[in-house]
């Protein structure tokens, strides 16, 4: 296997003035729907594809990858500037990205969740061409054991890690678990809590979570506040990060891109999972953790790092086990599948062209977005200035209109609605909307992985600890609530809760 | 006053003449205006894309307006439920398949729509068989194989299956019933988490699409050990079919088809028909959709009736109740 | 100092875990529970809607104790706007196509600002209207009828 000669290879077709184009088609595309709330990269690959079946295969999955991790940059855009999430996985950048734009530091965060975003492309597609087939066959080992013990690794991480009140923060965690569950049950096919709506049967949307709880319960907050207070700093302080800054996020980069390049390898773990345990592991380890939604640097760099990181590694799976990571990655493969390729191992000593050729483009895709973005930086910051009144309704329309084309049906915008009317009335009660949505991402595939695990091993418990990966992540567990419970550890947790409150 | 008057004369002549010439109009002109086509699953799916290809191609041989719509949600429920409630004028098309119209009735109680009532059949496009596959470790070579392991432990064998009511569900669930075994369901959320889990073992066996396993058989990880249609799949040429393994008649397929309103008038039934029937003659449209599956409107409506039949059965005996 | 109930964060908010865990918890009564060994769908809902309920008392009891008011007023007028824009958006979009139904979006929401002049709504909305257009429309090809006026669907 020499991945140097097999790279060569793939800069060579990479790097065709045809393959180049489109390249940067994708990742333009991909910025751009990644910036509008509601509009996927799904969508967009979906309609895409019939045009794709006049391409060769090479460019058009060079084409449609770029959309995909494009959208990634795009999304944390609209998540720091109006602190709507226009892609999933950039809820968490929404947290402290938004609170540093009102600061008037717009600038360096996009440019944070720019460089991040490129540190992380680049260093996991090389993961990708190093160790992509070896990572592969080590994903053959998660069973659902193994998913179960890493979900409750996560919830417990966010419940010891929770901003805020303790009590209220696992709370909102609960309040997340149970939203996760309307909708029809894995396990049994039963319906719950959908009460009659056959749109329900599916159950929330992320996205209509997503953009109730944040975009659309912020705008009510920040249009009730009876003191004449503007919303962000008029004065944009500079647009790039200063040497403090780029020192502040250069390690939160490093570990995101770790985590999100392990969580991305994993069929059925989804980028936002990533962007979420780097988050948490960010706060944790911070000298001071009540900075954190508060504006915190490494709290944008972390999670931007880990989402991009496992936009590039989900093709690990689908590229050499054939194995679908998400619904962006069954899409590719169907893609594969029109253009007459089986997508499989096979597939890298068959047409290696193909998936060098693929790896290669990440690499170039990652640089041509750095470079459409940090100029852009400038531009957006400017949005900030525009005044409220105007943005406002230009924020609802992207809502309404983004969660109207999911299903193409007003169900997903009422609902949106009324998650709002519960959002605004949480954030009044001084509840953490964070916890929530960790929640609800988690909730379900803990309970089906439980679930199935107990099925498949009649009922014995034993798989959780026999099976080695399944007990290594509940050791860690165990510890992390070891830790919680040694009492000089604690007072120290709340010192630091005190003095958060105090400032 | 008279202009009131000769307004209401000119609008009631004008309904007047919509009235009588309706018919005739909307099928020489037709169509006037853009088609929609609901895929009742989001973008990207199987489903989609054979919607797509239809839109596709009818917008460009005809010059006509095909528009997909994706109204997904409740497994394809939200899509048909609306294609059901629009105007049965040769505008709305569907794309429906096994589970909505053949399936839906016996599982779901609330069902908005009826399949029979609610719709006319226009045309079958395609129509997929299901694979029955093991890891490629596994001691089971042949169906044969699996029911002699099911009867010796009768429901420990782990049957996968992509989820809930599926085709691929109630096919394993007629197969025991069938065969007279007993295996225990495991339900997956699609194929994703699924099929590492039966490459490695932990399953004993998967029920699934032709083309979700397809590229790990290639690469050696599964084997396939029977397909469910009757005749041998042309991708799989050496996979016998489960009828061939001893079970004669054993048939479980996933079809799909385009069906429009009940009470579209019959000649635009008819145009429909004879211009998806074009379409699917296309030589790129045969090979992408792996041969042809397509007949037309009675042998359509014939089908949804069998199946109905024969997955209302598996589902009562089964127990199976989504809602 | 004592605060009133009504104003009391944490009561309120405890209040409010207790409504929705004993809601989760009686509706998921329906549902089988199945054992440990075999979950039914009723078990993870009914556990977590007890839990939630515990939180709640806890946090309900808190507020008593503390006396924490909530913070600002309620903004219940943009609240009752905001949501009955989006309610309306989604109904007119079924019924009378993406034109309309954006006007009123954009034109009703602006109402729930502390600002709003006439000319600027006006202008606001024509753009706004354009800027879906180009980009859902005409940019995504998204299959929206611009005006439909089609009550019977």
């Amino acid at each position: 296997m020499d991945v140097l000669s097999n790279l060569a290879l793939g800069f060579g077709v990479a790097l065709t003035l045809k393959n180049l184009t489109y390249c940067f088609v994708g990742v333009f595309l991909g910025t751009l729907i990644g910036v509008l709330p509601g509009i996927g990269p799904l969508v967009t690959i979906a309609m895409l594809l019939p045009i794709t079946f006049g391409l060769d295969p090479v460019s058009s999955l060079i084409m449609l990858a770029g959309i995909f991790y494009g959208a990634q940059y795009g999304g944390s855009t609209t998540a720091i500037l109006v602190n709507m999430p226009g892609e999933v996985s950039s809820a968490v950048t929404a947290i402290d990205g938004y609170q540093m734009a009102r600061q008037g530091r717009a600038g360096p965060a996009l440019a944070t969740a720019a460089i991040a975003s490129f540190v992380a492309g680049i260093i996991s597609t090389l993961l990708v061409a190093f160790f992509g087939p070896l990572v592969g066959k080590w994903a053959l080992e998660f069973g659902a054991a193994e998913y179960f013990s890493l979900m409750l690794m996560g919830l417990v991480f966010s419940a010891v890690l929770a901003h805020g009140d303790l009590v209220k923060s696992l709370a909102m965690v609960v309040v997340g678990l149970m939203l996760g569950i309307v909708g029809t049950d894995v396990t049994s096919g039963l319906p719950r809590f959908s009460f009659g709506v056959v749109e329900l049967l599916d159950g929330v949307g992320f996205t209509v979570v997503a953009v109730g709880l944040f975009a659309v319960a912020e705008i009510v907050q920040n249009l009730a506040r009876t003191e004449k207070v503007e919303v962000f700093t008029k004065d944009v302080k500079n647009l790039m990060p200063t040497w403090a800054d780029i020192k502040a996020i250069t390690m939160p980069t490093l570990r995101g891109t770790a985590l999100g390049s392990f969580f991305g390898a994993l069929p059925g773990i989804t980028a936002s999972v990533a962007a979420f345990s780097a988050y948490m592991l960010e706060k944790k380890l911070a000298k001071d953790p009540s900075r954190f939604g508060k504006g915190a640097i490494e709290g944008v760099a972390a999670p931007e790092a880990a989402n991009n990181a496992a936009a590039q590694t989900h093709f690990i799976p689908t590229l050499t086990l054939g194995i679908p990571a998400s619904a962006v990655m069954a899409l590719m493969l169907g893609a594969l599948t029109m253009q007459g390729i089986q997508p499989g191992p096979q597939v890298m000593t068959s047409r290696p062209e193909l998936f060098w050729g693929l790896v290669a483009s990440m690499f170039v895709g990652n640089v041509l977005l750095l470079l459409l973005n940090l100029p852009l930086v400038g531009l957006w910051a400017r949005l900030t200035q525009v005044p409220y009144r105007w943005l406002f309704p230009a924020i609802l329309m992207f809502a309404a209109v983004g969660n109207f084309s999911l299903n193409n049906s007003a169900m997903d915008v009422y609902l949106c609605a009324a998650v709002g009317v519960l959002g605004y009335v949480f954030a009044k009660l001084d509840c953490q909307p964070a916890p929530l949505i960790l929640g609800y991402v988690l909730g379900p595939m803990l309970e089906e992985n439980l679930r199935r695990a107990l099925l498949m091993s009649e009922g014995s418990f034993a798989v959780f600890v026999t099976r080695p990966i399944s007990l290594a992540f509940l050791l860690v567990t165990a510890l992390i609530l070891l830790a919680m419970i040694v009492p000089t550890l604690r007072r120290g947790r709340e010192r630091a809760l005190e003095e958060g409150d105090a400032g | 006053m008279n202009r009131w008057a000769s307004r209401a004369a000119a609008a009631a002549a004008i309904i007047l003449t919509a009235g009588f010439s309706g018919a005739a109009l909307a099928q020489a002109g037709y169509p006037d205006k853009p088609i929609r086509l609901i895929v009742p699953f989001p973008p990207g799916g199987g489903t989609d894309i054979l919607g797509r290809i239809v839109s596709d191609k009818l917008s460009t041989t005809l010059g006509w307006k095909v528009v997909v719509e994706n109204k997904a949600g409740a497994g394809g429920t939200v899509g048909l439920d609306a294609a059901a409630k629009a105007k049965p004028d040769g505008y709305t098309l569907v794309i429906a398949q096994t589970s909505n119209l053949s399936i839906a009735p016996s599982i779901m109680s609330g069902l908005p729509y009826d399949p029979v009532k609610d719709f006319s059949p226009v045309r079958l496009i395609a129509s997929v068989p299901l694979a029955i596959v093991v890891g490629v470790n596994s001691p089971i070579k042949s169906m044969g194989d699996l029911v002699a392991a099911a009867k010796a432990n009768p429901g420990k064998l782990l049957f996968a299956s992509p989820g809930n009511a599926t085709v691929a569900h109630l096919a394993g669930e007629y197969f025991q019933k069938i065969a007279g075994v007993k295996y225990t369901h495991v339900p997956y959320k699609g194929t994703g988490q699924a099929l590492p889990d039966v490459i490695s073992g932990r399953a004993s066996f998967f029920v699934a699409s032709i083309e979700s396993a397809t590229a790990q058989v290639k690469a050696g990880q599964l084997r396939a050990i029977a397909v469910t249609s009757l005749k041998r799949a042309p991708q799989w040429p050496d996979v016998p079919t489960v009828a061939e393994s001893g079970y004669p008649g054993f048939e479980a397929i996933t079809w799909f088809g385009v069906a429009v309103p009940a009470g579209t008038p019959a000649p635009i039934i008819a145009r429909l028909d004879a211009e998806v029937s074009k379409v699917l003659d296309a030589p790129d449209v045969k090979e992408r959709l792996n041969g042809k599956a397509d007949v037309g409107p009675a042998e359509f409506a014939a089908l949804i009736k069998s199946d109905h039949d024969k997955w209302a059965s598996v589902v009562k005996e089964a127990g199976i109740k989504v809602n | 100092m004592k605060t009133r109930l009504l104003d009391n964060r944490d009561f309120l908010a405890g209040l409010l875990f207790i409504t929705i865990g004993a809601v989760g918890f009686g509706v998921a009564l329906s549902y089988p529970f199945g054992n440990v060994q075999q979950m039914g769908p009723g078990f993870f809902p009914r556990i977590l809607g007890a839990i939630l309920v515990g939180f709640g008392v806890v946090t309900l009891v808190r507020g008593l104790r503390s006396g924490e008011p909530v913070q600002g007023g309620w903004g219940w007028f943009p609240l009752a706007v905001i949501t009955a824009s989006l309610v309306a958006f989604g109904w007119l979009m079924e019924h009378v196509g993406l034109v309309p139904s954006l006007v009123v979006l954009i034109v009703s929401s602006a109402y729930a600002g502390r600002e709003f002049r006439w000319g600027e709504v006006a202008v606001l909305a024509v753009a706004m209207t354009l800027l879906a257009l180009s980009i859902f429309v005409w940019g995504l090809g998204m299959p929206y009828e611009l005006f439909a006026f089609e009550f019977g669907r």
